[in-house]
């Protein structure tokens, strides 16, 4: 995969609708998550009790919840966390994933069937209720929700990294390396990973989107962050009940989540339309 | 699933999100309509008779067996079917039941009591002395594993002279016994009827107002009336549907529906939701209390001007409206209202925050942290009060961590004392003595949770128990509030309101605030 392919995909990304409205969508989220103390006009866990419940106006933008914080701010901040969570959990993923599903593949023989058989086992939980047992077995906490959504989404990725593997590992330039006198490091990160890269790229945007929802899924479960830091799920969560009374603090979490996740989706997508050499 | 197809089904849901919150927003509605608070019910209209009533409430009985039972979810059906032999009336007041009279003897040792002729169990056999002396005998006997037992261990003998006469005779005088006899785990039970065989955990045989129908439990209790009820005319209804509806949003959609026609509702956020709609909403202030458990056994609370500074610097009234939306009252020690200690008696309850300051100061504490357990949705206003007590600390400097756990566990911990500072309800009681001897006594059952005591406090606490004279009572109560405010192992905050939400029609219901729900008999359908 050359520079010049990657601008031609990068182009092709932009004639996608939908793969664009994901890019979009996914760099507001990305630049409010980064810029948060700028964007937001409250420091999230500040209350201010006379205020509680304050509908939307020129002070609170959004509305003010139960303590009267702003719901703005902590909307913003609650990116920052989910972003935090979803990206350091899918690169733990990926690279654990990645690294167990090329070595299963390049041995091969039984050590490739005992380690696939153990993913199958991961494989074979529903996401959410894997996710849900580790939190409950780790408690609470931003780093447990990290390790829990990791622990969930590697088998994906160890799938993706051997099945790559296993396509090129026999083909000629392989073994025209090896007989070249490359090492297994060599061969294995300079031979056979580079040919893994494109459905990579596609199932980490793709397990973004899903490590978003399930670290919502926790939170509104109370498995997720410590209150009073601010996340989208526990918002959602916490304000369920007051729906009629005051429906901004149950909306505006529920769609900034549903755009976070809309995004990431829409983009993956894109990117699996421009990538996959069979859709070509 | 394909990406296409996740895709796909993404957007659906997506769009229907959109269409729920838009519809959401359409209908907001204001709180307008103010709650019916106790005791305001209808009274122009001539009660009817019949019809069924179908009440709902989150959390079904638990069991069956009257002394045993400790859940609140199970006095509220068992009330109706087992009677103990004294009353509340909406003060709180003890009042006659199926004993008609009471006498204390001079010393404070004899109780003599005249019990209600012409009262029947469910299976028509006269209920007698010798049924309630077999009652507390159970109750006393430790391997029944009664909840009520503590209660009743001053009694020493129980003579039945005559069917209608029951003496309990007490190792030392104490005045809480008689509220203690109005408690639904002191019903009671038919001697014949247990000692024939039957098992008190299977089935039931009262002298309630109602009789039990058919159970499947966490599903439907049916309760069908008892027609040989001893209070004329009542009960009104021919009998009562009690469905088990696990959360309290579907709770009140089912009375908005008008699939339902009463229910229970704890959740303050729900009763006010509920107080927007045509339905009539009746509240009450709670016995049972939010709050703040300080740990005096922990090092960062040994030191009592600590614990006071903590108590200085929290305005209550602020996590009431905060955890609470404010539907509720600021509360003392002692949640009974005729109890009550007036606030402005009590130290720190006018937040200062200078004084708070100034006390951690003299303490030559500089950056106290300490973590609070919370249960993660019991009461659903734990985890918020946490958040604004965490707020309002950090005004003197005190870093206070959150840590929310399951129910389960969160008991586990708090029975044994296992935590610095605990958001907690506790079960109140009508009587003060029961409130407070199990935790601030030294030898209090549960003094190992309060992890405090002092000899001052004993004396008090033993000097109110023997006290039969209410004024008197209240004099020592309010002296021991004083000292529990200023000592400050606790910080007191706030009761609820607890709700009964109804349709306009249904009437006749007087809501307590020791959460009984006895006002049943005489509720009637107006329709």
């Amino acid at each position: 995969m050359n520079q010049k392919w990657q601008k031609h995909g990068f182009i092709r990304l932009l004639r996608n609708w939908s793969g664009l409205l994901g890019l979009f969508l996914v760099t507001v989220y990305v630049t409010v998550a980064i810029f948060a103390e700028t964007l937001a006009l409250f420091p999230p866990n500040e209350q201010h009790p006379t205020d509680r419940l304050q509908p939307p106006g020129p002070v609170y933008r959004l509305g003010a919840d139960e303590f009267g914080r702003d719901l703005l701010s902590r909307l913003i901040f609650g990116a920052r966390n989910s972003l935090k969570v979803a990206l350091t959990s899918v690169a733990a993923a990926t690279l654990a994933g990645v690294t167990i599903g090329l070595l299963a593949a390049y041995i091969g023989g039984l050590s490739d069937n005992v380690i696939m058989r153990v993913i199958d086992l991961l494989f074979a939980f529903p996401a959410i209720l894997l996710a849900l047992f580790i939190a409950a077995v780790l408690g609470p906490g931003e780093r447990n929700t990290i390790i829990a959504i990791a622990v969930v989404y590697l088998p994906i990725f160890a799938r993706v990294g051997r099945a790559a593997a296993l396509d090129v590992k026999d083909r000629e330039f392989v073994d025209a390396a090896r007989s070249l006198g490359a090492g297994h490091l060599r061969l294995i990160g300079r031979h056979i990973l580079p040919n893994a890269t494109a459905p990579i790229i596609v199932q980490v945007t793709l397990a973004l989107s899903w490590a978003i929802l399930t670290e919502a899924s926790l939170s509104f479960l109370g498995l997720g962050v410590i209150p009073p830091a601010p996340s989208w799920g526990s918002m959602l969560s916490e304000s369920r009940v007051l729906m009629e009374l005051a429906p901004w603090t149950v909306i505006m979490p529920g769609l900034a989540i549903m755009f976070a996740i809309l995004g990431f989706n829409l983009l993956g997508d894109g990117l699996r339309d421009v990538l996959d050499p069979k859709l070509q | 699933m394909s990406h296409h197809a996740l895709f796909r089904s993404l957007l659906r849901a997506a769009a229907l999100l959109l269409v729920i919150f838009l519809l959401a927003a359409c209908s907001t509605v204001q709180p307008t309509a103010a709650p019916v608070d106790a005791g305001a019910a209808a009274a122009s209209v001539t009660p009817k008779s019949g019809g069924v009533l179908i009440a709902a409430r989150a959390a079904d009985a638990k069991g069956l067996d009257p002394h045993v039972q400790t859940a609140f979810t199970s006095f509220r059906a068992l009330e109706h079917i087992y009677e103990p032999l004294l009353r509340l009336d909406a003060d709180m007041n003890v009042v006659p039941g199926l004993a008609e009279s009471w006498s204390w003897s001079e010393d404070g040792k004899t109780l003599t009591m005249a019990l209600r002729k012409g009262v029947t169990f469910h299976d028509g056999t006269p209920m007698t002395a010798d049924d309630v002396k077999f009652t507390f005998e159970r109750i006393l006997n430790e391997e029944t594993g009664a909840a009520a037992r503590s209660f009743f261990t001053a009694i020493e003998s129980i003579e039945t002279p005559d069917d209608a006469t029951v003496v309990f005779t007490l190792s030392a005088p104490n005045a809480a016994i008689l509220a203690a006899m109005t408690n639904p785990n002191s019903g009671i039970l038919s001697k014949s009827w247990v000692e024939g065989g039957a098992d008190p955990t299977t089935g039931t045989n009262g002298t309630g107002p109602f009789k039990l129908a058919s159970w499947e439990p966490d599903n439907i209790m049916m309760l069908e009336a008892n027609r040989a009820y001893w209070e004329a005319g009542l009960p009104r209804l021919d009998g009562i549907e009690f469905r088990t509806i696990p959360d309290e949003s579907s709770i009140l959609a089912a009375l908005r529906s008008g699939d339902v026609d009463w229910a229970i509702i704890n959740d303050p956020r729900v009763g006010m939701t509920a107080a927007t709609t045509n339905l009539t909403v009746m509240r009450s202030p709670a016995l049972a209390y939010h709050v703040l458990q300080l740990n005096a056994s922990r090092p960062q609370f040994a030191d009592q001007r600590v614990r006071l500074a903590i108590s200085c610097a929290i305005d209550r009234q602020q996590v009431l409206d905060t955890a609470s939306l404010g539907e509720g009252e600021v509360t003392s020690p002692a949640t009974p209202p005729n109890y009550r200690a007036p606030l402005d008696q009590l130290e720190c309850y006018t937040p200062d925050i200078a004084r708070a300051k100034q006390l951690l100061a003299d303490a030559g504490v500089s950056d106290l942290e300490f973590t609070v357990i919370a249960a993660a949705d019991e009461p659903p206003t734990a985890v918020s009060e946490a958040q604004n007590i965490q707020a309002q600390l950090e005004a003197i400097g005190v870093k206070m961590n959150i840590e929310t756990l399951e129910l389960g566990v969160y008991v586990d911990r708090w029975l044994k004392g296992d935590f610095d500072a605990a958001v907690a309800l506790n079960g109140g009681n009508p009587d003060p003595d029961n409130m407070f001897f199990r935790y601030w006594h030294s030898t209090g059952n549960l003094n190992k949770v309060a992890n405090y005591s002092s000899p001052e406090l004993d004396a008090l606490l033993e000097e109110a128990r023997s006290t039969t004279d209410i004024a008197k009572r209240q004099e020592l109560y309010l002296q021991i509030q004083k000292m529990l405010a200023e000592a400050a192992p606790w910080v007191w905050l706030y009761v609820g309101y607890e709700y009964r939400v109804m349709q306009p029609d249904v009437l006749g219901y007087t809501p307590l605030s020791n959460g009984s729900t006895v006002y049943l008999r005489e509720t009637y359908l107006n329709r």
